[in-house]
């Protein structure tokens, strides 16, 4: 006998569950997309901050190929490059205008070298290498990332919540959706019990419908939800900013996220046996 | 009349001793119950309506707890039963409704089927097997893909009763069996409710028909505003 006992799929009030849960699934998809995305940003950011600093040296007498041999021969230092004076009067174009017009050799200009440091180092050789030479600053990308990290992690926050609260929102409207449906299949749930179907045997009807409907809304929500990820990430990428070159979720984020249909679809099972069992349970 | 019980054992299938059930905060609808079953036996329960037939039949199909009295049915303690284990015990007691209770979107042979398949003792070959030996037995081979919507009452009520008797169960209740059908017709169910209970099945049918009885002489269990007594048959 392959036709089901209960007649779900004609119930009323499953009609609409598909896509109240593709819409939810769309804003889980976005949230979790968002957070993702975030999350392999802040990574590029700190891994760029992590190993590369730079030394200043205020203009004086300083020798400056004697401190780059000093800083060269550290453990931690895997390469350093003293910048040109020229590179350095060009950062200063956005005060000056344009530089080629103006006679650097005029400008107090410090000397740049640029240190990248071995994956993990600390700069803590390096500190204390110039700790007595006042003349000699270390300029580190933490000091300005760390406020630009606490926001993205806080946005990231956000959107985990979001998703959170649409995963809660998936699981009300299957606990609404499997109790409405069996109450109208009240007597035929009745009818099954006094025949001695188990209430496992009648929760596992409810938990196969709560699947269907589940993992076609989750698939309906999801797959724009992917689209929209794709097209926003490469959007804010082509802005330019090298800020956002890694504005993407990883491999691994945009897997979990294309997982978020099957994800739903257990959840909306385990929900609906939960429900229908505790009601069952109720009565004798 | 308190037969006593063939059950191997020499206990009654069911036995209730000072048994009451009310619904909810509700006075009373059956009081100080006291009714033994033996296995084989065959009983006819009667009363006005609201006498509490189908309150009874309720009991004795496990849809419900006595709220008080000792209640056994096939050597357990309902009292103590947790709910798990009910569903077993439902297996060995079939039910005919007065209203059939058939599901209209599968066919006579599906419905007839339901037992065995929620029960999942066997495969569904041998459930078919099954299914068309029955469904030939009681006279509806040529309707056995009918819904049941498309069925006479005769026919749906022998649908019923196929569905009841399918996983051959210790115990058949049947309320008002005949109620729905012609005369002709009941006298039919009535021969194969003899028939099953030839076979060993212990049969109790609630009817406000007093001639079946009178008719087939099998005992008599009289319920009168929620208490029961117990007469011995007529001459059949």
């Amino acid at each position: 006998m392959s036709v089901s006992e209960l007649s779900l799929d004609r119930d009323p009030s499953s009609r609409f569950v598909p896509w109240i849960v593709a819409a939810l699934s769309l804003m889980c998809a976005i949230a979790l997309g968002t957070a993702f995305a975030l999350a392999s940003m802040t990574a590029d950011w700190g891994r760029a901050a992590s190993d590369q600093v730079t030394l200043r040296v205020a203009t004086g007498d300083t020798d400056i190929p004697a401190l780059v041999d000093q800083v060269a021969r550290l453990e931690a230092v895997s390469r350093i490059e003293h910048l040109p004076r020229e590179q350095v009067a060009r950062m200063l174009q956005p005060w000056l205008g344009d530089v080629a017009q103006v006679d650097t050799a005029l400008l107090p200009l410090p000397a740049l070298i640029d240190v990248r440091l071995k994956p993990g180092a600390s700069t803590s050789e390096l500190r204390a290498l110039i700790a007595d030479r006042s003349e000699i600053t270390l300029d580190s990308a933490d000091a300005w990332l760390a406020p630009l990290q606490d926001l993205a992690g806080l946005a990231r926050l956000v959107a985990w919540v979001l998703a959170a609260v649409a995963v809660g929102a998936i699981m009300l409207v299957t606990v609404f959706a499997t109790r409405s449906a069996l109450v109208n299949q009240r007597q035929t749930v009745d009818l099954l019990r006094l025949i001695g179907a188990a209430d496992g045997y009648i929760a596992k009807r409810f938990q196969r419908h709560g699947l269907r409907l589940a993992l076609f809304g989750g698939i309906a929500g999801t797959v724009p939800g992917l689209i929209v990820i794709f097209f926003a990430t490469a959007a804010a990428r082509l802005q330019g900013a090298a800020l956002l070159n890694g504005l993407t979720p990883s491999v691994a984020g945009w897997l979990a996220i294309a997982a978020l249909p099957l994800i739903v679809a257990l959840v909306a099972t385990f929900t609906a046996r939960v429900t229908v069992l505790k009601l069952l349970r109720a009565s004798w | 009349m308190q037969q006593q019980g063939t059950d191997g054992t020499g206990e009654p299938l069911v036995a209730m001793r000072n048994v009451g059930l009310r619904y909810g905060t509700g006075p009373e609808v059956l009081r100080d119950l006291d009714l033994e079953l033996a296995e084989g036996s065959f009983h006819f329960l009667t009363g006005r309506s609201g006498a509490g037939k189908s309150s009874l039949l309720s009991l004795l199909h496990l849809s419900r707890r006595p709220s008080r009295g000792l209640m056994r049915v096939f050597g357990h303690d309902m009292q103590d039963m947790p709910a798990r284990d009910v569903p077993v015990l439902r297996r060995r007691i079939g039910v005919v409704f007065q209203d059939f209770r058939l599901l209209d979107h599968l066919s006579a042979q599906e419905n007839v089927a339901l037992p065995l398949k929620v029960a999942n003792s066997m495969d569904a070959d041998r459930i078919d097997e099954i299914v068309q030996e029955l469904i030939d037995w009681v006279g509806l081979g040529k309707q056995a893909q009918a819904r049941p919507p498309t069925l006479s009452g005769g026919e749906k009520q022998r649908v019923a009763i196929a569905r009841a008797v399918i996983s051959s169960p210790r115990l058949l209740l049947a309320d008002e069996p005949t109620g729905n059908v012609d005369q002709e017709m009941g006298e039919r169910l009535m021969r194969l409710f003899v028939k099953l209970n030839s076979l060993g099945t212990t049969i109790v049918i609630a009817t406000h028909d007093l001639s079946l009885p009178a008719q087939y002489g099998y005992p008599l269990l009289h319920l009168e505003d929620g208490r029961l007594s117990h007469e011995s048959g007529g001459a059949a």
